[in-house]
């Protein structure tokens, strides 16, 4: 099933925010998520520990590239979908955790060097790729948005360096921020509408697999 | 000029991946260095009763002061090195 990596060479960006809001998401629409924490901080495996109340997922914090590879190899035969958060520089556990994915969201803030590190980890995705001799397909996730020249001028800039980008954007939202304190996902309003905006785009371009419950009953 | 789209194919093994990493990318730092498990020292003040009997009882069971100590600290379930287990006091090459 897909592994879908979230990666950034520059910290910051959202990653873990964003795997959070991914990983809760999808676990309660009913899919079996198996999330990855390869950032030695180890906060994504901390809230999901200590603070998360939601629908449940396995969660398992490894930062060790050798003990990650296996790790990833293992849950991507059994889970719907294998979330890898990873640390925002660039390091052996990040570089393997994009080569073995389907998927690698690259999530950046509008400022010239969050682009350009932005550019950086596309460009690291696409050599892992061509080693790999597989096509890893990478896509830009604007966070933090607001609508401002500033953001309109991140995305030219995307657009410049040919860089893929989803479509759908997160906002600059207190809701987002709220959630590493918080025991749930945003239950309603914008936030919740990004995030079914950002799952829609994910499914609808087939990296992430059909929720149980929206099956059709046969 | 473009160069050409690589085609989907399956996901590398664990072992295929880690290769690759290797190769494309010898130089990235890993995540975590794990540090290095460096001899330090302890010094305990202790009375002399308390020392000439460890001493003594550490004699009759043939270990050092340092090992005889170790074993007891590891029987209550503390996590000792393995290398604080052994004798290592330094001897001559050709010593009887």
């Amino acid at each position: 099933m897909p592994v879908l990596t979230i990666a950034s060479s520059k910290g910051g960006p959202g990653k873990t925010t964003v795997a959070m809001l991914l990983a809760a998401t999808l676990a309660q629409e009913g899919l079996r998520i198996v999330a990855l924490d390869a950032d030695p901080t180890r906060a994504f495996s901390r809230w999901a520990a200590s603070a998360y109340e939601g629908a449940s997922f396995v969660c398992v914090a490894e930062a060790d590239e050798t003990r990650l590879a296996h790790l990833i190899d293992r849950h991507a035969d059994t889970a719907d979908l294998v979330i890898v958060d990873t640390a925002g520089f660039g390091n052996r556990a990040a570089a393997v955790a994009m080569t073995s994915a389907d998927l690698i969201l690259i999530p950046t803030l509008s400022g010239e060097p969050d682009v350009t590190e932005a550019e950086k980890t596309w460009k690291l995705a696409e050599g892992l790729a061509r080693a790999a001799r597989r096509g890893i397909p990478a896509f830009v996730l604007l966070n933090k948005v607001r609508r401002t020249t500033l953001s309109r001028h991140a995305m030219a800039e995307i657009e410049r360096a040919r860089i893929p980008r989803l479509e759908a954007t997160l906002s600059d939202l207190v809701a987002y921020g709220e959630l590493s304190y918080g025991t749930r996902l945003p239950a309603a309003g914008p936030a919740q509408a990004e995030v079914w905006a950002l799952v829609a785009e994910l499914r609808s371009r087939g990296y992430v697999p059909t929720s149980p419950h929206h099956a059709v009953v046969t | 000029m473009t160069k050409a789209p690589l085609k989907p194919r399956p996901r590398p093994s664990a072992l295929e991946a880690l290769r690759v990493v290797a190769t494309q990318t010898p130089t990235l730092p890993p995540a975590t260095i794990e540090r290095a498990d460096r001899a330090t020292t302890l010094n305990l003040r202790l009375r002399q009763s308390t020392v000439e009997a460890i001493a003594r009882e550490a004699k009759a069971r043939g270990l050092t002061i340092k090992q005889l100590i170790m074993e007891g600290a590891k029987s209550v379930g503390v996590p000792i090195a393995p290398s604080d287990l052994e004798d290592r006091t330094p001897r001559r090459k050709h010593a009887m």
